[in-house]
C-alpha cells in the first residue's frame, strides 16, 4: 500500500480582483488560472519524497489538495487508501506538516504552543513528550519565551517540533528551511534525515533549494507551471545530463537581447543568468558550440573572465527540463 | 464529549493569552464602571429635568432600570465583540488555521471554546455592575435570579448563532467583519437597553418588540423592577429558544458553505 496516491489530479483558481469593475467583470465572465494539471505520483512508506520547483509552481496547492484543505477540479487523493478530502478525518491522528509561513500563536510561548497541539491530538504524557522535544530540536532555554520574541530559526524549530507531537506516519513540510541560517538549516536537514531513518516516517516536502532536494529526498518530482515535468531519483534525473555539457561564466553588462541570441544558437539547450553574481550558466550538447557563443559575446562587446565545465547539478536538470532557471 | 473537550482547551489557550497582559483585568474592571456611571450623570439629568415616567421606567427606579439594561446587554454584546468576530479571521492571519484544519479538533469547537472568555468577561463585568449596584445604588432584584439567568443564557446562545455567521463569512471577505459592529450598536439601540421603547410612536415601538433582544430587555426588567415570574415569561423564553435554534442552525449552514467555498478557493 502506498502512503500517497495521486491520479490524475487538477485544479483551477478563479482569478480575483481588488478592482470593483473587474470583479464586476469576473462577476459574469469568470477567468481562471490552472494551478495543476494532470499530476500523478505515488509516495512509499517510509520515503524521502521531494517536490521541486520555482515559486508558483503549484508545491504548496499541491500539498493542501493532499492534506484536505484545498478540492482538486478533477482526480484523486488517496493516503493510506483513504479518499481525500472525504475520509480526511480517519487519518488525521496519523499526519502531521508543517507550513513555511505563519502557524504561530504570537501570545503564547514556544512550549504553550506545543502543548496546544498535543492537547488537541489528546496526546498522553504529553509533558515528557513535550520535553523530550524541546530537547531534541534544542528549545530548552527558549521554551518559555513568548513566540514574538523568538527568531524565525527558533520558530521554526518549535514548528518542526509540533508537528511531531502525534508521531506522525506522514509528515508534510512546505519549505521547511526557507529563511533559516545555514547553520540551521544543515540541523533542521539533518533532523529530517534522521527522523525517516530511525522512525520510518514518510516526508514529503516541497523546496526550491535544489541542493537540499538533492541531499534528503529519495526520489524528486519536478514541477513547472503546475505541471510535474520529471519524477525519478536525484542521480538518475541527473544521469539525463551525463553527455551534456554545463558551462559556467562569468560575465559582464550582459542584456537580455544577447541572451536571446544565445539561447537560438544550435546546440544551447539550456541557459540561466544570474544577475547578482553575474553568471551566465548554459547546458549544451556538445563543447564545439562554446566557440559560437564565445563569438556573440564579442560581437557585442561583453566581457566575461572565466569560463569553466560543472558537473551537472539538480538545477542543471530542471533548467534543462523547462529551458528556464529556477 | 470530544467537541466540550476541544472547546475547553480553546478556552485555556485564550485564557493563557489573556493573562499575558495583566491590565486587561484592570480595564475590564474599569469599562463597566464607567460606562453606568455616564449613563447614571446623563439619566440623573434628564430625571432631574421633571420626568414623569415612560413605561417600565419612572423617576424612582431608573437606575435599576439602567442596570438590568446593561445586564443583558454585557450577554448580547460579547457575540458581536472583536474577540468573538475575529476568532476565524485571527487563525486566518496567523496561518494557524491549515494546522487546526489538519489536526482532529472537532470544526465548532474552535468559535464555541473562544467565546468562552468573552462570556467570563462579560460575567465579570456583570459582577462589578451588581457590585456596584448593590453598594451604592440600593439596586435589588424583585423577581427570581435564576430566571434572568436562564434569559440571559438564552439570549446569549440565540445572538452567538448570529457572531458565528459573521465570524464565519469574515473568514471569507473580512470586510463582513465591519457588520457586528453595526448589528450590536442597531440593537441596542433598538431593544431599548438605554430609553424605554414607549417614547418611540407606537408603529415603531410595536414592530422593535418583534425582536429577540427587546423581548429579553422586556423580560429583565420585568423580572428585576416588578418581580415578574417564570411562568408568565414562558412566551418569551419559547421565542428566545426558537430564535436560538434558527441562528444556530443558519450559522452551520453559513459555516459549511464558506467552509466549501475556502475548500474551492485555498485558505
Amino acid at each position: 500500500m502506498d502512503a500517497i496516491k495521486v491520479s490524475n489530479l487538477s485544479k483551477k483558481f478563479k482569478k480575483e480582483s481588488r478592482s470593483f469593475f473587474t470583479t464586476l467583470k469576473y462577476l459574469f465572465k469568470p477567468d481562471y488560472i490552472q494551478v495543476l494539471e494532470d499530476i500523478n505520483f505515488d509516495i512509499k512508506k517510509s520515503e524521502i519524497f521531494g517536490f521541486l520547483g520555482p515559486n508558483g509552481a503549484g508545491k504548496t496547492t499541491l500539498i493542501k489538495i493532499i492534506l484536505g484543505l484545498v478540492e482538486p477540479d478533477v482526480g484523486e487523493v488517496k493516503i493510506f487508501d483513504y479518499k481525500i478530502p472525504d475520509e480526511i478525518e480517519k487519518i488525521k491522528e496519523k499526519i502531521n506538516a508543517v507550513f513555511a509561513r505563519g502557524g504561530v500563536y504570537w501570545p503564547l510561548t514556544l512550549k504553550e504552543n506545543i502543548e496546544w497541539f498535543g492537547k488537541i491530538y489528546r496526546i498522553k504524557n504529553l509533558d515528557e513528550k513535550i520535553e523530550s522535544l524541546i530537547e531534541i530540536f534544542e528549545l530548552k532555554e527558549k521554551a518559555d519565551t513568548f513566540a514574538d520574541r523568538c527568531s524565525t530559526g527558533e520558530l521554526m524549530r518549535m514548528k518542526l517540533a509540533r508537528a511531531l507531537i502525534n508521531d506522525p506516519e506522514i509528515l508534510i513540510l512546505d519549505e521547511p528551511t526557507i529563511g533559516l541560517d545555514p547553520s540551521i538549516a544543515l540541523k533542521v536537514r539533518e533532523f529530517i534525515k534522521k527522523l525517516n531513518k530511525e522512525r520510518k516516517t514518510t516526508i514529503v516536502l516541497t523546496t526550491h533549494q535544489m541542493a537540499e532536494a538533492d541531499i534528503l529526498c529519495d526520489r524528486i518530482a519536478i514541477m513547472n507551471k503546475g505541471k510535474i515535468v520529471a519524477k525519478d531519483r536525484p542521480k538518475k534525473l541527473k544521469g539525463k545530463l551525463k553527455r551534456k555539457n554545463i558551462i559556467e561564466m562569468d560575465v559582464r553588462n550582459i542584456n537580455q537581447k544577447i541572451l536571446n541570441k544565445i539561447k537560438k544558437l544550435d546546440g544551447v539547450l539550456g541557459l540561466e543568468y544570474t544577475q547578482e553574481k553575474e553568471e551566465l550558466r548554459l547546458i549544451t550538447e556538445a563543447l564545439d558550440v562554446l566557440d559560437e557563443i564565445i563569438n556573440v559575446l564579442k560581437k557585442n562587446r561583453v566581457k566575461f573572465y572565466s569560463v569553466h565545465t560543472e558537473e551537472p547539478s539538480l538545477e542543471d536538470v530542471f533548467l534543462y527540463i523547462t529551458g528556464r532557471g529556477l | 464529549m470530544r467537541f466540550f473537550y476541544d472547546m475547553y482547551h480553546v478556552f485555556r489557550r485564550d485564557l493563557k493569552s489573556y493573562w499575558r497582559w495583566k491590565l486587561h483585568i484592570l480595564f475590564d474592571t474599569i469599562v463597566p464602571i464607567v460606562d453606568i456611571a455616564l449613563f447614571l450623570l446623563v439619566w440623573s439629568v434628564i430625571i432631574g429635568g421633571g420626568f414623569e415616567g415612560v413605561g417600565m421606567l419612572n423617576k424612582d427606579n431608573y437606575i435599576a432600570y439602567l442596570f438590568s439594561g446593561f445586564i443583558l446587554w454585557n450577554f448580547v454584546n460579547t457575540p458581536f465583540t472583536h474577540d468573538f468576530v475575529h476568532s476565524f479571521i485571527r487563525e486566518k492571519h496567523w496561518k494557524t488555521i491549515e494546522y487546526i484544519f489538519i489536526s482532529p479538533l472537532k470544526k465548532f469547537s474552535l468559535p464555541y471554546g473562544i467565546s468562552i472568555l468573552p462570556l467570563l468577561r462579560s460575567i465579570y463585568s456583570t459582577i462589578i455592575l451588581l457590585i456596584i449596584g448593590f453598594l451604592f445604588f440600593g439596586f435589588s432584584i424583585k423577581g427570581d435570579f435564576l430566571s434572568i439567568v436562564l434569559i440571559v443564557l438564552l439570549t446569549f446562545l440565540g445572538f452567538s448563532g448570529v457572531g458565528l455567521m459573521i465570524s464565519a463569512l469574515a473568514s471569507w471577505r473580512e470586510d463582513f467583519a465591519d457588520v457586528s459592529w453595526l448589528i450590536n450598536y442597531i440593537l441596542s439601540i433598538a431593544s431599548g437597553v438605554y430609553f424605554p421603547l414607549e417614547a418611540l410612536p407606537t408603529n415603531i415601538k410595536n414592530f422593535l418588540m418583534l425582536l429577540p433582544s427587546t423581548k429579553a430587555v422586556y423580560a429583565v426588567r420585568a423580572i428585576i423592577l416588578q418581580g415578574v415570574g417564570i411562568m408568565e415569561l414562558l412566551p418569551t423564553i419559547l421565542g428566545l429558544i426558537v430564535f436560538g435554534i434558527i441562528s444556530i442552525f443558519l450559522a452551520i449552514l453559513v459555516y459549511r458553505f464558506v467552509e466549501r467555498k475556502v475548500m474551492l478557493i485555498g485558505i
